[in-house]
């Protein structure tokens, strides 16, 4: 979609036309559900986070700003909302069935993924999602900085600091994962 | 220097023991948005731009402008209330597994019922029962219904339910805690207090729509089945529906 097509639908959904308003936000339900769930680990409290997140979206969207991503304003939403409906905390539960999932994959890959899944359980909730952002749903970091509540700039910094803190881990097969 | 890791192996990590979301999810979610547009976002602006265009010679400063604005606008927006939906709400009470009696049918209607979205599971029901009937041509959304009864809040369904023009919603159990005996997370009548005398208070039910609640006394206590747990006390607990006052 052309940056002003985006901007044209957003000045629809604003002015309260339904239909550009889901357009919009659409797309992002899913993503936003994924969140909901990293930080809730459960599927109900997830879809519930991002049922009532939509809603405020719907209700708030005049308050949007133009040159603000709705992406980023619309994830905030459900972060918030998530929080607020929290139970536990993000990967507080591993669930043997899902190890059995992971292992679809080789072998190698496995040990690593289930080091590296410790690894990230130990990380801070913000540092977890600032790397789910990133990673799991390829956010550009100028994205996810309004969403961790950080500059880009800090969002930047905290990001090598946390792969620094993972890279012990992913060092153990280090030939194997090409570093950039 | 950029850094970064092997992007599978962490997307694994982040995703370890995600559940994906219900089918249905967007659409739902989407659905579930009330019918009526959101707050004009312009309006504050507009009235701003109107005092400054009609009334120069009023020394407001830029957040004495935007005061007069928003307060103008909650003016407006409360003398323009959206009308009530046209709504009837119905209790009644499932109990399909009385041991030591033939299986009662459920309440008519119920579950797969022409024109019924029915939030609940089964396939036994020991438990309470709403139903909500749109009489309006126009879509309904219901943003909660929650119910008091027994001295326990039930809020144990979604909110943003939306009932089709000329349509039913019922809403029971969504949990069964236990097979034997059957336990629900809905089972209202063992919300009385002990004993086969009637001494339950009267339930009441509250529905949300348009972020406005009302609450529909349950006078015949058909959800706490009389104000006792009748199947504790040799009877069955199966009641029809009923009607009830707002």
């Amino acid at each position: 979609m052309s940056d002003a097509a985006a901007a044209d639908l957003l000045g629809r959904a604003k002015s309260g036309e339904r239909e550009a308003f889901e357009q919009l936000i659409g797309p992002l339900i899913e993503p936003g559900y994924h969140i909901a769930f990293g930080i809730m680990r459960d599927r109900y409290e997830a879809e519930d986070a991002v049922q009532e997140a939509a809603l405020t979206a719907w209700r708030k969207i005049g308050q949007l700003r133009e040159e603000s991503s709705v992406r980023s304003w619309f994830f905030k939403i459900v972060v918030n909302r998530s929080r607020m409906q929290r139970r536990g905390a993000w990967h507080s539960v591993i669930r043997l069935p899902d190890l059995d999932v992971v292992g679809r994959w080789n072998e190698e890959r496995t040990t690593r993924t289930l080091d590296l899944t410790a690894a990230v359980r130990e990380l801070a909730e913000n540092d977890r999602l600032l790397l789910f952002l990133h990673y799991g749903l390829d956010l550009p970091l100028q994205e996810v900085a309004p969403v961790v509540g950080l500059s880009p700039a800090g969002t930047k910094t905290r990001l090598y600091r946390v792969l620094k803190r993972l890279r012990p881990v992913l060092a153990e097969s280090e030939g194997s994962i090409p570093w950039k | 220097m950029e850094i970064g890791p092997d992007k599978p192996a962490l997307r694994d990590a982040l995703y370890e023991g995600f559940e994906p979301p219900s089918a249905e999810l967007r659409e739902r979610v989407l659905a579930s948005l009330p019918v009526a547009a959101a707050p004009a976002p312009s309006l504050v602006a507009h009235i701003i731009h109107w005092l400054q265009a009609h009334w120069p010679a009023l020394t407001l400063g830029g957040g004495g402008a935007v005061a007069v604005a928003v307060v103008i606008s909650v003016i407006l927006n409360q003398s323009a209330p959206s009308p009530p939906p046209t709504i009837e709400v119905y209790a009644a009470y499932a109990d399909t597994i009385r041991s030591g009696a033939p299986a009662a049918p459920p309440p008519s209607p119920w579950m797969g019922s022409p024109g019924v979205a029915f939030v609940g599971v089964g396939p036994d029901f020991d438990a309470g029962a709403i139903r909500i009937e749109n009489r309006s041509g126009t879509s309904v959304t219901i943003d909660r219904v929650t119910v008091d009864s027994g001295g326990q809040r039930f809020d144990i369904w979604q909110p943003g339910l939306k009932i089709a023009p000329h349509s039913t919603l019922i809403l029971t159990q969504t949990a069964v805690l236990s097979r034997a005996p059957l336990t629900t997370n809905f089972d209202t009548s063992e919300a009385n207090p002990s004993g086969c005398q009637p001494a339950g208070a009267i339930p009441i039910v509250h529905v949300s729509v348009n972020g406005t609640v009302r609450s529909y006394r349950d006078v015949n206590r058909v959800l706490n089945t009389g104000g006792l747990d009748a199947g504790n006390c040799g009877g069955a607990e199966s009641h029809g529906w009923e009607r009830l006052p707002a």
